[in-house]
C-alpha cells in the first residue's frame, strides 16, 4: 500500500465500472472522454503534489492510525498546524489548477464522521467509530479519492424528509438485512463524483424522529450494483469537444464537474455503516462537515484568485491600460479582496480546537464568516476582472476564425492589443478570464458549501448577542454594571 | 484559576469563577490561591470558547490536576452554559477524592 501518483490514479480509475451518464449517452470509457478529462487532471494534480519536492510538506502528512506517509487529503486533523496546513495546501493546489480539485469534499466528510461516530458511540455505545477507523484506514493505505455527498434533491423545501410525497427525495433507508442496509434516493451536485473511487454519503439537515430512516451515514464504492451518475452540464461546455484555446483552462477546466447520484436500492454492508437511524447526530454531523467545507474557500478561492489577478494583470499589459491609475487601484481591491478570505480562512484553523475524538475542528462562526464573504469577495474580483478586461470578454471571434485561411488575418490583426505581442496570447488570455468568471465558475462560490442564508443561520446563532448587548449596557452605563465584562 | 485572556468569551468567565469561589466557600477545604503560586493541587482552566488558549502544558504543568472549562465545555465534553457550574463542582468533588485517595 501506497501513496498513488498522478498517472496511477488515472489507472486506477480504468479498474472501475462506474454507470455514468452525460448528454443521453451511457459512458464506457471516463478517463478518455473530453467532458472528463479536465476534471481528472486536476483531481490529479491533488496525487502529483503529494508526490512532489516542492509541495509534500503541505500535500502530504503522517497517519495517526498507521503511522505511514499518506496524501493529506485522507488525513484526520490532528492539531492547529493541521488545520492551517490545510488551507495553504488549497491555495497552493488552487494556484496551479485555476479550478476547482474536488477532493477537499471527501477529506471534510471523513474528518467530520471520525469525530461524530466517535460521540455517538460514546453516548450509545454503537461501534460506528471502529468501522469508521477501519475503512479509513484502507482509504489512506490505497490513497482512495472520496467524494462527499451531502445535499439530496430535497423535494419541497417546506416539508421534512419524511413528510415528502416522494420518499426518495432524501437518501434513506428501505430494508435492514443482518449484514447491511438497502438505501434509495439520490445526492446532488456532488463533485468529483464520476472520478472518484468511491462515496462517503451523509444526512443533508438535522433530522427528527420522525426522519429517523433518513438518518443514514455510509462509504459505498463507485462502481457498487444500483448506484448511477448522471453528470451535470455547464456553461460553455461543448466546447471541451470542440476546441483546445477557447476552453480558457483546456488542462483543468472549470469547477469540480458535478453530477447527480442516484441510489436504486444499493445495498450498503454493515462494515460500511457509520450512522442509521441516531437521528439526535444529524444536526451535528451537517454542522462539523459545514464547517470543514466552509474553512477552505478562502484557500482555494484564495489560489483561483491569484491566477485570475495574474490574468488581469497580463491582460492590462497586452491592452495597454497597466499604467492607468484606475486600473492598477482596481487590481490592489482584487489581491484585497481574495487575501482577505485567505485571511478568514487562516483565521477559523487558528481559532480551531480539540474534539473529543482528538482530532481538530476549525472554529464554525469564523468559518462560516469566511465562506460568506467568497459568496461576495468572488463575485467583486471578477467584476472587477471584467471591469479591465472590457466588453472583449463577450463579443470575441473564436479559436476557428482564427486559424481560418481566410478571416484568420483580420481576426489576428483587430484583436491585437500592443504591437510586439501577439493577438494569440490577448485571446488566450481572455478566454481564462472567460472560463474562470463567466458561467458556472460563480454559482460555484455562491452555494458551494451551502448558499449564503446557511452561514447567516450559523453566524447568528454562534454571534453570542447577549454578550455584546452586556458590553453596550456597561459603557452607556444602563444600570448597575461590572468593571469588566467577561 | 487561570483564564485564558478573556478576548471574545462566547460564556460569562466571570461568572464562571464566582460560582467556583462561592462553592470553595461553602466547602471550607479549599484555598484558592494564585495561579502563579507553586504546590497547586487543581488547576481550573478558565478558557472563553473551545479554541482553549489556557490549555498549554507549561501551564498544566503547575498542578497535580487540571479541570478545562473551554466555552460549554468541560474537559471537552459538552456542557451547556447553565449547567456549568454543576459539572464544574462535581468534578472539583471528583479531583478532591482523588487527592484524598492520594494521601491515604
Amino acid at each position: 500500500m501506497a501513496m498513488m501518483n498522478g498517472k496511477q490514479y488515472r489507472e486506477s480509475l480504468k479498474n472501475l465500472k462506474p454507470t455514468i451518464y452525460y448528454m443521453g449517452e451511457k459512458i464506457e470509457n471516463l478517463t478518455g472522454h473530453p467532458a472528463f478529462i479536465p476534471h481528472i487532471n486536476a483531481a490529479a494534480l491533488t496525487y502529483e503534489m503529494a508526490m512532489a519536492p516542492e509541495f509534500e510538506e503541505l500535500c502530504s502528512a503522517r497517519s495517526h492510525l498507521s503511522g505511514e506517509k499518506i496524501n493529506r487529503f485522507t488525513h484526520i486533523h490532528q492539531n492547529h498546524d493541521d488545520l492551517i496546513k490545510k488551507v495553504k495546501m488549497l491555495r497552493a493546489i488552487g494556484q496551479q489548477t485555476g479550478s476547482c480539485f474536488q477532493r477537499c469534499v471527501g477529506f471534510d466528510g471523513m474528518n467530520a464522521t471520525y469525530s461524530i461516530t466517535y460521540d455517538i458511540d460514546k453516548k450509545l455505545g454503537t461501534d460506528y467509530h471502529e468501522r469508521f477507523k477501519k475503512t479509513l484506514k484502507e482509504i489512506q493505505g490505497k490513497d482512495l479519492m472520496v467524494s462527499g455527498a451531502m445535499t439530496d434533491p430535497k423535494g419541497d423545501r417546506s416539508l421534512s424528509p419524511s413528510q415528502q410525497k416522494d420518499p426518495d427525495l432524501y437518501v434513506h433507508v428501505v430494508e435492514k438485512k443482518k449484514d447491511g442496509i438497502v438505501v434509495s434516493g439520490a445526492k446532488a451536485h456532488i463533485t468529483g463524483a464520476v472520478n472518484s473511487h468511491g462515496h462517503l454519503v451523509m444526512p443533508t439537515s438535522a433530522m427528527r424522529a420522525e426522519d429517523k430512516d433518513y438518518a443514514v451515514c455510509f462509504y459505498v464504492p463507485i462502481d457498487a450494483p444500483g448506484l448511477v451518475h448522471i453528470f451535470g452540464r455547464q456553461s460553455n461546455d461543448t466546447r471541451k469537444c470542440e476546441c483546445s484555446m477557447d476552453q480558457g483552462n483546456a488542462e483543468y477546466g472549470c469547477v469540480g464537474g458535478e453530477a447527480l447520484i442516484v441510489f436504486d436500492k444499493v445495498f450498503i454492508p454493515n462494515e460500511h455503516v457509520f450512522m442509521c437511524g441516531e437521528y439526535e447526530f444529524t444536526g451535528e454531523l451537517v454542522e462539523r462537515f459545514a464547517t470543514f467545507h466552509r474553512q477552505n474557500y478562502g484557500g482555494c478561492k484564495g489560489g483561483l484568485a491569484d491566477v485570475l489577478v495574474g490574468a488581469v494583470t497580463l491582460l492590462a499589459e497586452v491592452q495597454g491600460t497597466s499604467k492607468a491609475s484606475h486600473v492598477r487601484d482596481k487590481l490592489a481591491e482584487m489581491i484585497h479582496l481574495a487575501e482577505t478570505i485567505y485571511c478568514c480562512s487562516i483565521a477559523c484553523s487558528c481559532q480551531g480546537f480539540a474534539q473529543p475524538a482528538g482530532c481538530y475542528q476549525a472554529d464554525p462562526l469564523l468559518a462560516n464568516i469566511t465562506k460568506l464573504n467568497v459568496t461576495r469577495n468572488v463575485y467583486e474580483i471578477a467584476r472587477l476582472a471584467h471591469d479591465i478586461t472590457g466588453g472583449i470578454l463577450a463579443t470575441m471571434p473564436s479559436e476557428f476564425d482564427l486559424k481560418d485561411p481566410k478571416v484568420g488575418k483580420w481576426v489576428d490583426k483587430y484583436m491585437k492589443g500592443v504591437a510586439d505581442v501577439p493577438a494569440e496570447t490577448r485571446i488566450r488570455l481572455i478566454r481564462l478570464i472567460d472560463a474562470m468568471t463567466c458561467g458556472t465558475a460563480l454559482a460555484e462560490s455562491m452555494h458551494g458549501a451551502g448558499s449564503p442564508q446557511a452561514q447567516k443561520i450559523m453566524i447568528e446563532r454562534r454571534g453570542n448577542l447577549e454578550r455584546k448587548k452586556k458590553l453596550a449596557e456597561k459603557l452607556a452605563r444602563i444600570g448597575e454594571q461590572p468593571f469588566f465584562v467577561c | 484559576m487561570k483564564y485564558c485572556g478573556s478576548c471574545n468569551p462566547q460564556i460569562d468567565l466571570s461568572a464562571q469563577a464566582g460560582r467556583v469561589r462561592q462553592f470553595a466557600a461553602s466547602r471550607g477545604d479549599i484555598e484558592i490561591i494564585p495561579s502563579d503560586a507553586t504546590d497547586i493541587d487543581l488547576l481550573i482552566l478558565l478558557c472563553g470558547c473551545p479554541r482553549a488558549c489556557a490549555d498549554k502544558e507549561e501551564i498544566k504543568s503547575k498542578a497535580r490536576h487540571i479541570i478545562l472549562i473551554s466555552g460549554e465545555a468541560v474537559n471537552h465534553e459538552k456542557c451547556p452554559e447553565k449547567d456549568l457550574p454543576h459539572a464544574v463542582n462535581a468534578s472539583i468533588e471528583k479531583t478532591l477524592h482523588d487527592l484524598r485517595d492520594w494521601d491515604h
